[in-house]
């Protein structure tokens, strides 16, 4: 017998069925048309193993510096010197607007600094931030290798300090 | 400022990270304690790596912590989290996958999970095919388009929502479920070999 159910119809009844999620109306209907459907009994059946095969999956323990590990780089990005950007965002104006006019003003200064022909300008703009991201994380990765291996023995208490 | 979500409305979790924002830490240490183990273990499967989930999660915290300041409770806080965590798993799985164009795809999935079996002693015959059922599904998952690989494990492994996971790949509802079903699909079939009946299904 040809299964009266459309494709997405299959697959939304199975994925609810199987993990117990229809409404109990729906469940026995859907039970009944499995009853007739060999083509959704056989679905079910493929996707009680599949089910079960992922639930066989474990994921290995996480590592044991990983907090001490994350505590260190937020602390030495916060005793990082900030990039220019983020001091200027984070400046509190109550009016928003100031942010981009006081950023407009900043690149007009760099441009009338370093006057004209600077055709790499524009391309800067857009380029600075990543930049900068990238250096400040390359900077932070040194300086985790430098905690990591001066507070090697102090481990456990680094993850209670915070 | 009209506060429209009331502190007193929403979630525990978009609470604590409101703190963050007011500079208190141990919110954060709160809400990585919390979120760890979902984050790094989705990971974990999307990379089929250890030492690369962890870095990624490393990285998602880091720019937890980082977005303190402009966070807003928009979204339920879990959405939020994942959208950072999908985004750098998405994009690592995109950088691998243009770097495998060029090397040769010896590098074999880390086997680096212990598989946790049912206490009570499976005999040695059931373990076996567990592991080689499970084998097969790994090796399926890391087939699978990396969105529909996403979509899988945040559907099974975090039991999440179909909106939910369209508010976290920014698609529509209808595309998360053609994600699922195609994904769920090609895993089964994977499985073809290990379905019970075990008749004519195993060529094709
Ligand atoms: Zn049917």
């Amino acid at each position: 017998m040809n299964c009266i159910l459309n494709t997405n119809e299959q697959e939304e009844l199975l994925l609810g069925y199987v993990s117990a999620k229809l409404d109990p109306e729906t469940a026995r209907t859907y039970s009944r048309h499995l009853s007739s459907c060999e083509r959704c009994r056989t679905m079910v059946e493929m996707q009680k193993i599949l089910d079960e095969s992922l639930d066989d999956w474990a994921t290995p323990t996480l590592s044991e510096n990983f907090d001490q590990k994350l505590f260190a780089r937020i602390r030495a990005e916060q005793e990082a010197p900030k990039p220019w950007w983020q001091a200027l965002t984070n400046f509190n104006f109550g009016w928003k607007p100031a942010i981009p006019l006081a950023l407009a003003a900043l690149l007009l200064a760099v441009f009338l600094v370093r006057g004209p022909g600077q055709s790499e300008l524009a391309q800067q703009q857009d380029g600075i931030k990543a930049d900068e991201i990238e250096q400040v994380e390359k900077a932070l990765d040194d300086m985790e290798a430098l905690h990591a291996l001066s507070t090697a023995d102090t481990a456990p208490a680094a993850k209670e300090s915070i | 400022m009209d506060n429209v979500t009331s502190v007193a409305s929403i979630e525990r979790d978009a609470e604590l990270m409101l703190r963050v924002r007011d500079g208190d830490e141990t919110s954060f240490a709160l809400l990585l304690e919390k979120h760890r183990n979902s984050v790094i273990h989705f990971l974990y499967r999307m990379v089929q790596n250890q030492a690369i989930a962890e870095e990624l999660a490393q990285e998602v915290f880091l720019r937890v912590y980082r977005s303190r300041q402009t966070y807003e409770p928009t979204a339920k806080f879990t959405t939020w989290l994942f959208r950072i965590t999908t985004h750098l798993a998405l994009n690592h799985v995109r950088d691998r996958r243009k770097d495998k164009l060029h090397d040769s795809i010896d590098e074999k999935i880390e086997d680096g999970a212990p598989r946790q079996l049912p206490t009570r002693e499976a005999n040695v015959e059931e373990r076996l095919l567990r592991d080689a059922r499970l084998g097969e599904v790994r090796k399926a998952i890391e087939e699978l388009p990396e969105k529909q690989r996403g979509a899988v494990l945040m559907h099974k492994y975090q039991e999440m929502e179909y909106s939910q996971i369209a508010a976290i790949l920014g698609c529509s509802e209808s595309a998360v479920k053609s994600l699922l079903f195609r994904a769920y699909e090609s895993l089964r079939s994977s499985l073809r070999q290990f379905s019970p009946g075990g008749n004519g299904l195993k060529a094709s």
